[in-house]
């Protein structure tokens, strides 16, 4: 059972989706999901006994291109619709036990095109309004199945967090006649002292304002709305400053550095972004230090007011010093 | 073979050409395998590429 409810208090959508409950939760590596599915295995959600990188419609979707029926009736009060849209699953790679941060950097380059590839399609989709690609990764984010994977929800209205940006972004464009993104990454090469690492086509900063003691934003330099607008030049490069700022959390604290990855895009609803949206990732790790987690507590979810115990400046300089080169072979 | 020497230069762009597989799984749900052609410049006897092509802020 799955519906989308509208909160009229903050003005959001809500997805509940029951079904949900019953996802398969931290399964044994033996019978891990995503897996391809052996000779003798058990049938896993990948039909073939090896592949390069998969993607497939979720078993457990928070959204589908066939929703079903609201269990309950829309109120003048309280808006009710079908939960239409779609989500994916991306499977990085066959190897059970190994992560994005240690795919080669080839196979990144691979995903950035797999990317590419679900976006357009998703985008043309006339009840999409929203593409968002991102990774949970690690217990610590909540994650259920280990297998190195991303996901993609296509949503049927443009969610909260890229409202909250394009407002800014318009803002800012009708005051200054500039790209509010393009401001940041000047003023963050301007200033240098939380750029984390930076590319022909990339840079990585933990912005002035960020949240999370580690929350790498990765820019293109030039304005780009999305990925589809990326060369072959900044694919390439895109690739190799996603390989650098992996690496570099893995080491950070001799660990799996849990995150989230989202990627921010301008929306899929036809309307005009070209000026005012610049594509991005931003990482949400929570991780404060070796043996500590940052938890959304009382300020950040009563309050909406993020409490950052560290500087940026100091983070970004830790983690800059930890960036190494990628090392790019063939296959 | 390296594409990267010891000063962090970059040797070339790599052509990315994506192929896709698609089917249906058993309960109606779809399904993509992608695999991939990689050429290096190196490759095909080219030993750089315009770094203007790529733009900057």
């Amino acid at each position: 059972m799955s519906e989308l409810r509208f909160n009229p208090i903050i003005q959001e959508w809500v997805i509940t989706a029951t079904h949900r409950q019953g996802r398969t939760f931290l399964p044994p590596a033996s019978y891990c999901p995503l897996c391809p599915t052996a000779a003798d295995g058990f049938p896993t959600e990948i039909p073939r006994p090896d592949f390069d990188i998969v993607s497939f419609e979720n078993r457990f979707p928070s959204l589908s291109l066939v929703p079903s029926e609201p269990s309950v009736l829309a109120t003048d009060l309280y808006g009710v619709e079908p939960s239409a849209g779609l989500c994916e699953v991306v499977v990085y790679t066959p190897e059970h036990s190994s992560s994005l941060a240690s795919q080669p950097p080839e196979q990144i380059l691979k995903l950035i095109h797999v990317w590419k590839h679900r976006f357009r399609e998703m985008d043309d989709l006339e009840i999409v309004k929203y593409v968002y690609i991102f990774e949970n990764k690690g217990e610590a984010v909540g994650v259920t199945l280990h297998h190195p994977h991303g996901q993609i929800y296509a949503y049927p209205f443009v969610p909260p967090v890229a409202v909250k940006e394009l407002k800014a972004a318009r803002d800012h464009f009708q005051s200054n006649g500039t790209c509010l993104f393009c401001s940041v990454l000047e003023a963050e090469l301007q200033d240098g002292s939380r750029i984390v690492t930076e590319n022909e086509g990339f840079v990585g900063f933990i912005p002035f304002f960020a949240r999370y003691p580690y929350e790498v934003h990765i820019y293109p330099r030039r304005h780009c709305t999305s990925v589809l607008d990326l060369s072959q030049a900044e694919d390439f490069y895109f690739a190799d400053i996603l390989k650098q700022i992996l690496v570099a959390f893995d080491k950070l604290f001799e660990t799996s550095f849990p995150y989230v990855m989202a990627i921010h895009q301008r929306p899929s609803d036809s309307g005009s972004y070209e000026e005012v949206f610049h594509f991005h990732i931003e990482f949400y790790p929570p991780m404060r230090a070796k043996d500590r987690l940052k938890f959304l507590a009382g300020s950040e979810l009563g309050a909406g007011t993020f409490i950052n115990d560290s500087l940026p400046e100091q983070t970004a300089a830790t983690l800059k010093e930890l960036v190494e080169p990628v090392q790019w072979k063939t296959i | 073979m390296e594409r990267r020497d010891n000063e962090n230069e970059i040797r070339g762009i790599p052509t990315v050409r994506l192929n896709d597989e698609r089917t249906v799984l058993g309960d109606g749900r779809n399904l993509i395998f992608f695999d991939f052609d990689i050429t290096w410049p190196e490759d095909e006897n080219q030993d750089s590429f315009d770094i203007e092509a790529i733009g900057h802020v």
